[in-house]
């Protein structure tokens, strides 16, 4: 962050909190947000209703944005709706849509602590409260986040509420990503293929977070401090979060504890149950989970693609496509699971 | 006729260097990118060891199943309009195919998953 940025987004933030004065010291970039950035800040008020010193994080686009995640202005409304609906979120302050300030848009929000590194907290017992705790903490977020019910007007931009069932949008869209790319990829046409075959009825349309998994929620040892990363959020079927953080990519080498590598299913379903007044299907949550495996799948061949392509040279980038294999397993063994229940 | 040693054990002596007198060395922001290197250079060594880019086996049980220039894509329409759908002919065949084929190409990338399987 440059000296004449710093010193707009003070001159910026003075106007809105009708202070005397704003100093903005202590800048710090946070890991993790390929796609954003995120700094810490520390603020420092004169005057009127904000006086006094914060600990706030900036929230920006990085260069190398995705085409198909939500710009700013829309994920601080989305992280505002999750607010009242009782999700645990980093407090949404205030949206800057000025591009004449920092070159685009921006927002700040309160300051979080705790861990979001998956290993971590995969491999601890006592984070989050201990494994059993925080499954049933993640079922009730989740239940909370699911009650939230478009259309809404304050999140008009998601569209109104889709006539095709979410099975149907959620394969047509990976197939579609799969004819854009080079190289064609018969073990996720397979994949996709079991799935199409077995897809479920039409469930409840909900808001989905649609990135619901260990590493983009952070934790503290009492319980989860904030959900995190909701740029890719959108109207679909509550399997669908439930069946991302339960597929078995997501578990980080804790292949045991379903939830997210983190605890086991059933209190993570009690709770959710508990919250949401709705059941959750054991069998529509591992057809999402398969079609979770698929769409990281797709997701790592592009970014591979990214990188293939000069358009952001990288080597994590690159080294993503080498994920593609061990889904492409994981996808070969779960048809064949599912093929014989 | 290139000097030798060549490019595999070039790789290895460059993966132990980095191992074992780089990485304890790098700051802690740098860690990760030290790993990622690593881990490039071992998937390099194992593509060179496997040699061609399918094996002939492979390549021969897809050509049996998928004709024309671009077999992968030939097998992924079929796939996709229901032709290996469970019962059909070939079936069995293509699922095992692809079985073995997801198993060859996690041997080159990310073998210690190949294990937990």
């Amino acid at each position: 962050m440059d000296e004449a940025a710093i010193s707009r987004i003070a001159a910026w933030l003075c106007c809105v909190l009708a202070a005397r004065a704003v100093r903005l010291s202590d800048w710090c970039r946070l890991t993790g947000g390929a796609i954003q950035q995120n700094w810490a800040v520390s603020v420092a008020v004169e005057g009127g209703d904000w006086a006094g010193e914060h600990a706030w994080v900036l929230r920006r686009d990085s260069a190398g944005k995705l085409d198909v995640s939500r710009p700013r202005a829309e994920e601080f409304a989305l992280l505002k709706a999750a607010a009242q609906a009782g999700v645990t979120v980093p407090r949404p302050l205030f949206l800057c849509a000025d591009d004449s300030v920092i070159g685009g848009p921006f927002f700040l929000m309160a300051r979080i602590e705790g861990v979001t590194q998956a290993h971590r907290i995969v491999r601890s017992e006592t984070l989050g409260g201990g494994r059993t705790p925080l499954a049933a903490a993640l079922g009730r977020e989740l239940a909370r986040l699911h009650s939230i019910r478009p259309p809404r007007d304050d999140l008009a931009f998601l569209g109104g509420v889709p006539t095709a069932p979410a099975a149907d949008r959620a394969i047509a869209s990976l197939r579609a990503a799969l004819d854009r790319q080079p190289t064609a990829r018969p073990i996720l046409e397979w994949g996709l293929r079991h799935l199409e075959r077995r897809a479920p009825p039409p469930g409840d349309v909900v808001l989905c977070h649609n990135d619901f998994r260990t590493g983009n929620f952070m934790v503290d040892e009492a319980g989860i401090s904030g959900v995190l990363d909701w740029e890719f959020a959108a109207c679909g079927d509550p399997h669908e979060d439930i069946g991302w953080l339960c597929a078995p990519c997501w578990r980080f080498g804790n292949d045991a504890m379903t939830v997210g590598g983190i605890g086991p299913f059933a209190p993570f379903a009690a709770a959710y149950e508990a919250e949401a007044g709705r059941r959750i299907d054991p069998a529509q949550v591992a057809w999402w989970a398969l079609l979770a495996t698929i769409r990281w799948a797709v997701i790592a061949t592009s970014q591979a693609q990214r990188h293939l392509s000069g358009a952001e040279a990288s080597l994590e980038l690159a080294l993503t496509g080498h994920v593609v294999p061990e889904l492409e397993l994981d996808v070969m063994r779960m048809v064949r699971e599912q093929a014989y229940e | 006729m290139n000097e030798q040693p060549g490019g595999a054990e070039l790789l290895a002596a460059a993966r132990e260097a980095v191992q074992k007198e780089i990485l304890p060395f790098l700051p802690a922001e740098s860690r990760v990118q030290g790993l990622m290197v690593l881990r490039a250079i071992a998937i390099v060594e194992r593509e060179l060891q496997a040699g061609a880019d399918l094996s002939d086996a492979l390549h021969a049980r897809l050509c049996a199943v998928a004709s024309g220039a671009d077999p992968l894509r030939q097998l992924s329409l079929d796939i996709r309009a229901g032709r290996y759908d469970p019962g059909m002919e070939g079936a069995a065949t293509v699922g095992a195919l692809l079985m073995d084929l997801a198993r060859a190409r996690c041997a080159i990338s990310n073998p210690k998953a190949l294990r937990e399987h």
